[in-house]
């Protein structure tokens, strides 16, 4: 299964804008330092690019709404299930490895 | 930065071997080789939190081999040159400085693969070997790092970037739990342990391209290391072999660690299994302390070469 890559771009790019407007709104949140992993996570969702990876943008945008360390506690354990048992899959492989690759090619044409 | 005060009895650009005094002289020195991935800090990140001086408690005087930042050094440098020339050199080092003629290793995570190698190569100095999370059948089932590398394409990336940067392993790594890594990012509490540990997370050292890349076709490529450790279980060495596991290393999974046991049929073996993840193990203060437990009664007891495998202890938690 090849990603779509104009449906992972909006997809990515929705993702970004919801995390930084979030951040933007809730500047004396403790969790505002974890801006720089959800930045990093934000970019891997979006350079994984696979369709599947729409229910995990569905879980993460429930982070919004988390008020307690509990909740995220929580949110970060049904995630990390669900995204482990995605990881054993061979179509979700292949598309991880076709956006290293296609790293990859783009550093070699930088 | 190591916490624990310690003397640097070799230094060389690639490398220093770094002398951390046992704080009770009872027990036997340890050589400990660790990985080329991330810097060996995570071992004395606090006072507190350290395993080195856990060690260090129990009577162990600790040498550490501390690898260095590969572009610092100035040199290309191969999987080979690592096992057979800059280990050896570190070991004679230890051993000269210990008046050692033989040496118990520790190898920690692609440490304990560097140490297979190195005693393969120079077995008389190695007296016999632990291994932390170190993995042995890199073609396990579930193994998520091991599918995902077979279906990468390693060598362009590494002919393209040469070095391999740090920073792009840890966010690989990362990119395996990101939504753990999320969460411990915001419950844990501030304090000398995190700062400590994000700074560590944060300067991980380059991998030389070359030396990466044979790492990769003998572990999770060709599947070679089966065949190493077999070798070595021919070689002649003091103690059984230690095989310690965390339950839940998502990086090294118990089943590559694990097929120790099977591999190992001439001396014989000890594993120890223990919670916690990859890294989880050297921080949380109750599984660093049975660890270090575990090692230090390791070296306690000997093997002999004629002693049949069917007579040792079977794999049990620590």
């Amino acid at each position: 299964m090849n990603p779509d890559i104009e449906d992972i771009q909006k997809l990515g790019e929705e993702i970004l804008a919801s995390a930084a407007e979030w951040l933007l709104a809730n500047p004396s949140s403790p969790w505002h330092d974890l801006s720089k992993a959800l930045l990093n996570f934000f970019i891997y969702l979006y350079q994984c690019a696979f369709t599947a990876l729409k229910e995990i943008a569905e879980n993460a945008s429930a982070f919004a709404s988390l008020n307690s360390t509990e909740q995220l506690r929580q949110w970060s354990e049904r995630s990390q299930a669900y995204y482990t048992a995605l990881l054993q899959a061979e179509p979700f492989q292949e598309a991880f490895a076709a956006c290293f690759n296609a790293y990859t090619e783009y550093l070699r044409r930088a | 930065m190591f916490a624990t005060r310690h003397a640097a009895i070799y230094k060389q650009p690639l490398f220093t071997v770094r002398k951390f005094d046992a704080l009770k002289n009872e027990a036997p020195p340890l050589f400990i080789c660790y990985s080329l991935i991330n810097r060996a800090q995570i071992l004395d990140l606090t006072e507190e939190v350290s395993f080195i001086r856990t060690l260090n408690e129990k009577g162990h005087t600790v040498y550490l081999v501390d690898w260095h930042y590969v572009k610092q050094s100035g040199v290309t440098v191969t999987y080979q040159d690592y096992t057979e020339h800059y280990l050896k050199q570190a070991v004679e080092e230890t051993l000269h400085d210990s008046g050692l003629d033989r040496i118990s290793v520790v190898g920690i995570c692609q440490g304990g693969n560097l140490a297979t190698s190195y005693a393969l190569k120079y077995p008389a100095t190695v007296s016999a070997i632990a291994f932390i999370n170190t993995p042995f059948d890199f073609q396990t089932k579930n193994d998520a790092l091991s599918n995902l590398i077979k279906k990468m394409q390693v060598q362009d990336f590494i002919d393209v970037t040469g070095d391999v940067p740090g920073k792009m392993l840890t966010q690989f790594f990362i990119a395996l739990r990101p939504f753990q890594f999320i969460f411990k990012t915001v419950s844990n509490a501030d304090g000398d342990v995190k700062r400590a540990f994000d700074s560590w997370l944060q300067q991980p050292p380059d991998v030389a391209g070359t030396t990466l890349l044979t790492y990769l076709k003998l572990g999770y490529l060709h599947n070679d290391f089966p065949q190493l450790v077999t070798k070595l279980d021919q070689e002649s060495l003091e103690h059984p072999f230690l095989n310690i596991i965390a339950k839940d290393d998502h990086i090294v999974p118990f089943a590559a660690s694990n097929a120790l046991e099977r591999l190992i049929i001439r001396h014989s073996i000890e594993s120890c299994i223990v919670p916690g993840g990859h890294i989880g193990l050297f921080l949380d203060q109750k599984t660093r302390r049975e660890i270090c437990t575990r090692i230090s009664s390791w070296t306690q007891k000997k093997d002999s070469a004629d002693e049949l495998r069917s007579q040792q202890p079977a794999g049990n938690d620590c």
